[in-house]
């Protein structure tokens, strides 16, 4: 179990401010979700947690420690790319325990491995396939795996099921919500990109959403065990209903506000009036 | 057996198409001169009295190629997949792996002559060179194209640097080096004559330039050849080596 603490935490890329001073606490065994338009700095977030991007060290704490890189206590779920295509989807695991638990034997690694594959309802006829000769989904699942198997007390997903087909969202959503739920103590804290605010409402005890870039939080809603949505409830319950509304007019007035913000900006170059810079250019009459 | 046989259909075809194409050219229409482009029947005939010089020839020429190609594919892997990953060396040594790559290896043959105190050994370095700036030059690039998704893959799971090496930047960049190491074995081949032309005495190139000498073209034909089938069964025997290393791509 880990908590996290950003304190006004900012990043750029080169010179460009990607995140503007993010406070946030993360109680250890929470369901984080990060919502926000796309190129808000979600997955950003998720790689200074990560420690993927350098952060200053006061800023993000993890476990009350400073993040400096990697570490196998945040496990890492990406939506493409998760498992190494040379490897087959066993050894995708098998290679993630080894470096976990390197005095297990070869023996132990592939029955731990195949009890994960089994908790994630796939075949173990599977472990030896490439992942390119299994479905999108089954290589998710293979990487949910992983995830667990080495028994992270952080998880990381970064849009995991982006790429997936409605139903196997909802199922390895559903998986995912069992397995981080069956852990009654030790559960770990699970933070989790999505653009989707239906996603978010189903798997989160916490929603945080991020304004656009350089963005800050500007909402944050938490759930208790009794007032989380179910999917039996996402669209039947008028509370869930009105908070689902809530989330989507906030995304919504964010996606008019960049528009309005670009179409200045257009308008202010044309103009050469932004921020006293030269126009990028000039239109000028063609004199014959 | 069976899928063998279909596989290989194609190939067969065109290889006689080939071998018609040059019975018309000199036996029927007498197109070709005679002299540089002996009947095929009469190159066939002359096989079983030079086949055991063919073959001491080969044991010789590979013993070249073998020892020159795997020593160039052991350096240059390793040389370029640390330049490759280290930005600063690259930056400093790029200008001079530009420089004396550029130099044509057999304009090297009076300094290797000179340098080392055996032919075979001189010869050696040639074929070594001539595939080292190929796999060299690739495994660079191919290294430091690597996805920089599967190195932070490999960063989440605190990969130690050698098992990271072996497990995840040989393999993601092995499409690419074996492109080079494919291009680097034909370079040898090519060298490999170049080498055998200065002190050898025996050698698949050797045997072509010995009869040329003598203006043996018919023999001069059976060396091009039995070379050429030697060539096709050393890139048969590498295809299937690259199509196990890569039998995880998509294309493969």
């Amino acid at each position: 179990m880990l908590d996290v603490s950003m304190n006004n935490l900012q990043f750029a890329y080169d010179k460009e401010l990607v995140l503007s001073g993010v406070d946030y606490h993360a109680k250890a065994g929470k369901f984080i979700c990060f919502l926000g338009l796309s190129g808000c700095g979600k997955s950003t977030l998720l790689r200074l947690i990560g420690g993927l991007e350098k952060s200053d060290p006061e800023q993000l704490l993890v476990g009350g420690k400073p993040v400096y890189g990697p570490s196998l206590d945040r496990a890492m779920v990406f939506q493409d790319y998760s498992l190494f295509p040379w490897m087959t989807a066993g050894e995708n695991i098998t290679i993630a325990l080894k470096q976990k638990y390197n005095r297990w034997s070869k023996h132990k690694r592939k029955e731990v491995a195949l009890e994960w594959i089994n908790n994630l309802g796939l075949d173990e006829d599977l472990f030896d396939k490439l992942p390119m000769n299994i479905s999108g989904g089954q290589r998710q699942r293979f990487a949910v795996a992983r995830a667990f198997a080495i028994d992270a007390p952080l998880l990381l997903m970064d849009e995991p099921f982006g790429s997936l087909d409605a139903v196997t969202t909802a199922l390895l959503q559903d998986t995912i919500l069992e397995l981080w739920q069956k852990e009654k103590e030790n559960r770990k804290t699970i933070f989790f990109v999505t653009h989707s605010v239906d996603e978010a409402l189903l798997l989160a005890t916490d929603i945080v959403v991020l304004g656009q870039a350089p963005s800050k939080i500007i909402y944050v809603q938490s759930f208790t065990e009794e007032t989380k949505p179910k999917r039996e409830t996402l669209y039947t319950d008028p509370a869930v209903l009105e908070l689902r509304n809530r989330l989507i007019k906030i995304i919504n007035d964010e996606i008019a506000e960049k528009a309005q913000r670009l179409k200045e900006e257009k308008s202010n170059a044309l103009s050469g009036k932004s921020k006293g810079k030269k126009p990028l250019f000039f239109l000028r009459k063609k004199v014959n | 057996m069976e899928i063998n046989t279909k596989n290989y259909v194609s190939i067969i075809v065109i290889g006689v198409c080939i071998l018609i194409a040059y019975i018309l050219l000199t036996d029927v229409f007498r197109v070709l001169s005679s002299f540089l482009f002996p009947s095929i029947f009469d190159v066939i005939k002359l096989t079983p009295d030079y086949i055991g010089q063919l073959f001491i020839g080969l044991k010789s020429s590979l013993y070249l190629l073998v020892t020159a190609y795997v020593l160039a594919v052991i350096s240059a892997i390793a040389l370029g997949t640390l330049i490759g990953l280290k930005s600063g060396l690259r930056k400093n040594v790029t200008p001079y792996i530009n420089a004396f790559s550029a130099i044509p290896v057999p304009l090297l043959t009076p300094y290797a002559i000179n340098l080392f105190p055996t032919f075979k050994a001189a010869s050696i370095f040639l074929i070594w060179l001539a595939a080292f700036w190929v796999i060299l030059g690739t495994t660079i690039g191919a290294v430091m194209s690597i996805d920089k998704r599967y190195l932070e893959n490999a960063a989440t799971l605190e990969m130690p640097g050698i098992e990271k090496l072996f497990k995840v930047i040989l393999p993601a960049a092995s499409p690419a080096i074996l492109v080079g190491c494919s291009v680097a074995l034909i370079l040898s081949f090519m060298m490999l004559a170049v080498a055998e032309m200065f002190g050898a005495t025996s050698g698949m190139a050797y045997f072509v330039q010995y009869y040329s000498d003598f203006a043996r073209f018919d023999l001069v034909m059976l060396g091009f050849l039995f070379t050429a089938s030697v060539l096709v069964f050393i890139m048969y025997i590498f295809d299937k080596i690259k199509h196990r290393i890569l039998h995880w791509t998509i294309n493969n």
